[in-house]
């Protein structure tokens, strides 16, 4: 037997007395399969059940019965375990999620299967109307979404026309993607990058276009996620400015965030490129001094350039 | 070994008394306990018998405690009725039980126990899907314990009490959201009698939750806002916002339920906003630098140019 705890082992047991008593004559092997459990310990955990439970005076009509025929399991009289137990909230939250999070991307069920379970499970959880819970795993185009999944999966080079938002601008290239997967309400693919002769994640919602060049990649042995970033960061940017800035920090991974006493905030945080500067630069207080984290140069001269720019397109000369 | 007997004994004879037992009784029907007749002493017994309870309601057997009088003083007795514990047939078919099981493992739930899943694939049929068995997660989603007992709250219709951005808070909870990396819970807030949205990590301290079935749930709810434009409650005005080629299939694959009220013969969109926050469309416009541009009304280009001059102006002040 594996180290499991006491209640564990009870709660394994209740589970799954139930469907043997409803399903008479089950060869032991197939339940044992169905339940994700070792045939050893499935036999040990019924004769256990056989020999030691019942109801007092404990007499042989209140014994559970338990009868092996050919390796199949009969189990007679147990009244008292008609039923499984019900869902405790860590159960039926990870399966109501899971459930959700798949129906949430269009595509993902065709034949309405998976919608019929949730819904079956949601009316027993008493969910009524209006859904409890949602996950969103990310924004993405469905069909775009597909071939990069499928992509991954048969080691196919793809050629992406990447839009990258923190350089502004949309380049093509060709990829081994390795795996897509969903992190903090995106949706991202990790491959690497012919272009840029390294790993990287790229946004699914990012990719404009992803088509199969035909070629296929060797998988490496293992994939360095950790090293794999949205893009190389050397730079960071200091601010200081009213406490209405502070919001950066929320939004941002940053080095530091300090608060003085009157109430300015300090932060000082990385930056990925220049028009991603800009754009944060652009909604923070005038107030705000902006300064290069490494040299101290004021940033100032980058914010008014962007603004002009855009200014450009409201007042024509 | 002798505990697990023990403990399927106990849930037993809790499941088939017809009135609650006291310790005592359970003492005798239930073998395997610390007894007299062995020299154990009663305070070993109850020991036992206290953890046994502890143990069997961790693992989501519901005993209850309820108050005997037929005795020259009242007592604890302890029984499990069966509609709290029994789980109704959910009529899955295996199929169903499948993609279920397929969906749950996509899901890396950070903070949850990977047990919880088998255990309750187990309690509605069994581990169903073989290609689940070698499926990677795809997604992470955090859950944390604050989640599950809003999770209880909302299920249950109890009303939930915390602190929020520190102000207590007392809120009905209608739903849960997981979006864009973090949790949200959308309730009715009975102390600003408004319906309102909380991101769940600005919650500090612990959640309480009050008595079940005390309120009910509206047929449709609004769920959170995020369009930073749609937050507040002013009044709508109708912005028109021309976004350029380059940047059109980035900003709709984000947003798919955008309004696009044009699509123009050079692959720009012109979309239609329903802007209750002004301060919030022009931070969504700065996500776009020169490459959108508000087309209507009037004042709020206006206030884009006002805004954006005053970047201009700080830099005229102070010569390079």
């Amino acid at each position: 037997m594996s180290r499991i705890t006491a209640p564990d082992r009870v709660q394994r047991i209740l589970a799954v007395i139930p469907w043997i008593v409803q399903n008479p004559g089950t060869p032991l092997t197939e339940i044992a399969e169905r339940f994700g459990l070792r045939k050893e310990d499935l036999r040990k955990d019924l004769e256990l059940v056989f020999y030691g439970v019942g109801l007092y005076p404990f007499t042989p009509d209140v014994l559970v019965e338990v009868s092996f025929e050919n390796d199949c399991v009969t189990v007679n009289l147990a009244e008292y375990f008609h039923r499984p137990v019900r869902l405790t909230h860590e159960e039926a939250l990870t399966l109501l999620a899971g459930g959700r999070a798949v129906l949430g991307r269009d595509g993902s069920d065709p034949e309405g299967v998976l919608r019929s379970a949730v819904q079956k499970l949601s009316a027993v959880l008493g969910e009524g109307e209006v859904s409890a819970v949602e996950v969103a795993l990310g924004p993405a185009d469905p069909g775009i979404l597909q071939v990069l999944q499928q992509a991954a999966e048969a080691n196919s080079v793809l050629a992406l026309s990447y839009f990258s938002y923190g350089r502004d601008q949309a380049t093509d290239r060709e990829v081994d993607p390795y795996s897509v997967l969903s992190r903090e309400g995106h949706w991202y693919l990790l491959a690497y990058c012919h272009l840029m002769d390294a790993e990287r994640l790229f946004r699914v919602d990012r990719v404009q276009k992803a088509q199969l060049t035909g070629d296929s990649f060797e998988p490496p042995d293992s994939i360095s996620q950790v090293g794999a970033t949205l893009s190389g960061t050397s730079r960071s940017v200091e601010l200081m400015g009213p406490e209405s800035i502070s919001w950066v920090a929320d939004a941002y991974p940053y080095d530091v965030f300090e608060q003085n006493p009157d109430g300015t905030v300090r932060l000082v945080l990385p930056v990925t490129a220049t028009p991603w500067l800009e754009r944060l630069l652009l909604r923070l207080d005038p107030s705000t001094v902006a300064t290069d984290g490494l040299s101290g140069e004021s940033l100032n001269r980058v914010r008014s350039a962007a603004a002009q720019r855009i200014l450009n397109r409201y007042l024509p000369t | 070994m002798a505990r697990v007997e023990r403990l399927l004994n106990l849930v037993a004879a809790l499941i088939d008394t017809t009135t609650p037992l006291t310790a005592e009784q359970i003492r005798i029907r239930v073998p395997g306990y610390p007894n007299a007749e062995s020299g154990q002493s009663d305070a070993a017994f109850h020991r036992a018998f206290e953890r046994d309870k502890e143990s069997l309601r961790e693992v989501g057997i519901p005993i209850e405690t309820v108050e005997v009088h037929h005795f020259e003083q009242p007592r604890a007795a302890y029984t499990i009725i069966r509609d709290s514990y029994e789980l109704p047939d959910l009529g899955l078919e295996l199929d169903e039980l499948a993609a279920l099981h397929l969906a749950a493992t996509m899901i890396q739930a950070e903070g949850l126990d990977p047990e919880d899943l088998e255990e309750g694939l187990r309690k509605l049929g069994g581990l169903a899907s073989t290609a689940a068995a070698s499926a990677a997660p795809v997604g992470a989603v955090p859950m944390p314990p604050q989640l599950l007992t809003l999770f209880a709250c909302t299920l249950e219709r109890r009303v939930a009490s915390f602190e929020y951005e520190g102000a207590p808070r007392q809120v009905q909870p209608y739903r849960l959201e997981y979006r864009r990396g973090h949790w949200y819970m959308t309730g009715f807030d009975l102390d600003r009698e408004a319906q309102r949205s909380f991101r769940l990590d600005r919650l500090t301290g612990q959640v309480d939750s009050g008595a079940a079935d005390s309120y009910a749930v509206p047929d449709v709810i609004e769920g959170v806002l995020l369009r930073q434009w749609e937050i507040g409650t002013g009044e709508i005005t109708l912005a028109r916002v021309l976004v350029d080629s380059e940047i059109a299939p980035a900003v709709l694959a984000e947003d798919p339920d955008l309004r696009v009220a044009e699509t123009r013969p050079d692959g720009s969109l012109v979309l239609e906003l329903d802007v209750r926050n002004p301060g919030g469309l022009r931070s969504f416009m700065m996500n776009f630098l020169d490459r959108a541009e508000i087309l209507s009304p009037e004042e709020f280009r206006q206030d884009l140019v006002t805004w954006l001059s005053s970047f201009v102006s700080t830099q005229a002040e102070r010569p390079a």
